[in-house]
Formats: structure tokens, C-alpha cells, sequence
């Protein structure tokens, strides 16, 4: 007589889960698939428009123009000339 | 000169960086015009052939806050030199005073608008009148106008 442990597992044949069957037959998996798909494409779009546009360039002192005895944007708002000396 | 060691440098920082404001500096000669006040007019213009105008100003303001230092030919020429300038053509420059017809036109034009003490300041084309070199003074003016 030999106990279920020298019988060793059996185990069954490997069936599909009537349950998933039923789902991919009625297309729900599918319309997942298409979603993460075109999350994924969207947001690599964005990604990569983002990385390719180049960015609004930081104000750094030395892009302001200093022409001479001028300095500050040529195009600024507001002109101030100061008259004076160095006594 | 207060203006340039203090509030100038504010200005630059909250108007001009940020391009709201230009800043032109012009000469007017009121205390020593023959003097060191001259050679110092003079030494800005050489630094000016340069490209350094504003480096060399705010060195002069760094060594002779209030214009209270001595700013004798040697002196100027050793400004020059910290800054990194050409010695050599600064020397000749500041040496053979070129500059003091076009020193002089800036005076002219001070004295055509009627002005009379430095610092004075034109905005956008008017007389700026201020009761103080403070900072916030000139902020508050800057920015209703900049509205």
C-alpha cells in the first residue's frame, strides 16, 4: 500500500482557467492592452516633445548686453542715465 | 557715490539682470574736475576700449568708496592691472588723456539739462528727483512706472 507521499504529486493537466477564457473571449484584456499602449505612447510623446523643445533660457548676467557705458537689455521698459563722478 | 556702492548695485540686481532698467553712466565733473576726478573719468573710458567700463567702475567704487580714496594716476593704472586689463595700453591710454573732449560733451550735456550735483539721474528722458539714495526709494519708482 503505498502512502500518497511514495505515490508522489499528480498533478492534472494544465487547463486554461475557464474564468480567463471567458474574459479574453469577451475582449476586456484587449481594450487593457490598448489603453497601457496609448498611456505609454502619450506619455513618451510628451516626454520626448519636452526633452526636444528647447527651454525658455535662464536669465544669466552675461546675456544681458553691456554696450559700452550702456548696460541692461536694449529693449528695456525703463532708461536710467546716471550723471556723476568718481569723487 | 553711494549710490554706485549701494544701491546701484541693487538696482542691477532687481532691474537691470532682470532686464527692466538700462543703466548709462555719463560724466559730470562737479568736485576736483581737473583733478583725480578727471583721471578717474578718463581711466573709465580706457577701461571702456577694453570692454570693461562696468568692471572697472565697480572696481572704483570698491577701492575708493565715497570717492574717499586717492585716485592718483599710479593708482588707477593698478586698478587697471587687478582687473585684468592691458596694462601696457591702459597706461598709454590714461597717459594721453584722449578722452577729455569726450568727458567734456558729457559735462556740456549735464550742464544744458541744468543739473548741478552728482548723482543726478534722467529717467526715461525726465529728472529723476529722490531725497535719498536708498534703494527702496528708487524700487518704488521703478515699479509704478514698470506697471
Amino acid at each position: 500500500m503505498q502512502s500518497n507521499f511514495q505515490k508522489g504529486i499528480q498533478m492534472s493537466p494544465r487547463r486554461a482557467d475557464p474564468k480567463l477564457k471567458k474574459q479574453a473571449q469577451s475582449g476586456k484584456p484587449t481594450w487593457a492592452i490598448a489603453l497601457g499602449i496609448g498611456i505609454v505612447v502619450v506619455v513618451g510623446a510628451v516626454a520626448l516633445f519636452t526633452l526636444q523643445t528647447p527651454a525658455t533660457p535662464a536669465y544669466s548676467p552675461a546675456s544681458v548686453t553691456s554696450a559700452g557705458k550702456t548696460k541692461g537689455d536694449p529693449n528695456a521698459k525703463l532708461e536710467l542715465v546716471v550723471f556723476s563722478d568718481f569723487k | 557715490m553711494l549710490f554706485a556702492a549701494d544701491a546701484e548695485r541693487r538696482i542691477d540686481e532687481a532691474y537691470v539682470n532682470t532686464r527692466k532698467i538700462k543703466v548709462t553712466y555719463k560724466h559730470f565733473l562737479v568736485v576736483d574736475p581737473n583733478g583725480e576726478s578727471n583721471w578717474a573719468a578718463q581711466a573709465t573710458e580706457c577701461a571702456n576700449e577694453q570692454s570693461k567700463f562696468w568692471d572697472y567702475h565697480n572696481k572704483l567704487v570698491a577701492e575708493s568708496p565715497g570717492g574717499r580714496n586717492s585716485l592718483t594716476k599710479a593708482n588707477l593704472k593698478k586698478y587697471a592691472a587687478d582687473i585684468q586689463l592691458d596694462a601696457a595700453k591702459f597706461s598709454a591710454c590714461l597717459d594721453s588723456s584722449k578722452y577729455g573732449s569726450a568727458i567734456q560733451a558729457d559735462i556740456a550735456e549735464a550742464q544744458r539739462l541744468g543739473l548741478d550735483s552728482t548723482p543726478t539721474f534722467i529717467l526715461n528722458g525726465r529728472k529723476l528727483t529722490v531725497t535719498s539714495m536708498d534703494f527702496a526709494e528708487f524700487a518704488r519708482i521703478f515699479d509704478t512706472l514698470l506697471k
